[in-house]
């Protein structure tokens, strides 16, 4: 249980760490990119805003958090 | 990558004099990214079904070789998902952007490339558009090649919207010309 446990706090803090430096890496090399929606011609459907682009890591960091921790609880 | 409108043409970026005019701007097409979904899809299905027998059939008795084994899994898991996540972030990370008098490469990744390649829009003696295959024909993309003095100056690959960014570009090339001109 005290082994779960630590595995379980190990890769919570591994998925959270790794994502944030991936955002805040992301943050600075995409500062000079930021256009307005008018001008973007890759597509008819305007998604990507740096808030939805947020929004997207954060989903992506809990889905990420959550099935690691469901492999290590369920198998262990 | 988006931000609050501005004056079109007096938004700064990396590598902009100060006498351009942005005019748009574009990634590659969206199927860059289907490959790295797939791929990631596939592992994590994967994962998730080898999980899922242990879990149901208990056919792994020993304690310690099923611990393992939830490591095992849950490290490539991750694995798969940080590489998913780093091609994402990638794919926003080149950009080709068109100005009044050049046409500008940007591509970087998160940590070891930074690659700036400028064109001038005059010194363009043609411009090409190649689209190859059904699914590049049925989705609309392809590859732009910007050809100097018999040479290509710069290729842009799975241009998105090729037909209409091709017009775009083929009009500000006589508008450039032109401008030199007078």
């Amino acid at each position: 249980m005290n082994f779960l446990l630590f595995f379980c706090g190990l890769t919570a803090v591994a998925v959270l760490g790794m994502e944030y430096i991936m955002w805040y890496l992301f943050q600075r090399r995409v500062s000079g990119l930021h256009f307005p929606h008018e001008a973007d011609s890759s597509s008819r459907i305007r998604f990507f805003t740096m808030g939805r682009m947020r929004i997207c890591a954060i989903v992506h960091a809990t889905f990420t958090l959550a099935i690691a921790e469901l492999f290590l609880i369920f198998i262990w | 990558m988006v931000k609050k409108p501005k004056v079109v043409g007096e938004l700064l970026f990396q590598g902009k004099d100060s006498g351009e005019q942005f005019q748009f701007y574009f990634r590659q097409h969206w199927i860059r990214l289907l490959w790295p979904l797939l791929k990631t899809g596939t592992w994590n299905l994967l994962l998730l079904f080898i999980g899922y027998e242990m879990f149901t059939t208990g056919a792994i008795t020993d304690t310690t070789a099923r611990h393992a084994l939830a490591l095992i899994l849950a490290f490539f898991f991750l694995l798969s998902q940080w590489e998913f996540i780093s091609r994402f972030y990638r794919y926003f990370l080149y950009v080709t952007i068109v100005t009044d008098k050049k046409v500008h490469r940007i591509k970087k990744t998160l940590l070891a490339i930074d690659m700036h390649e400028s064109v001038d829009l005059w010194l363009l003696q043609d411009i090409i558009k190649s689209q190859r295959g059904i699914v590049q024909n049925m989705m609309g993309f392809g590859s732009l090649i910007l050809e100097g003095q018999n040479q290509p100056l710069l290729r842009i690959h799975f241009t998105p919207r090729i037909a209409d960014n091709y017009t775009k570009l083929m009009h500000l090339r006589e508008r450039a010309r032109s401008t030199l001109g007078a």
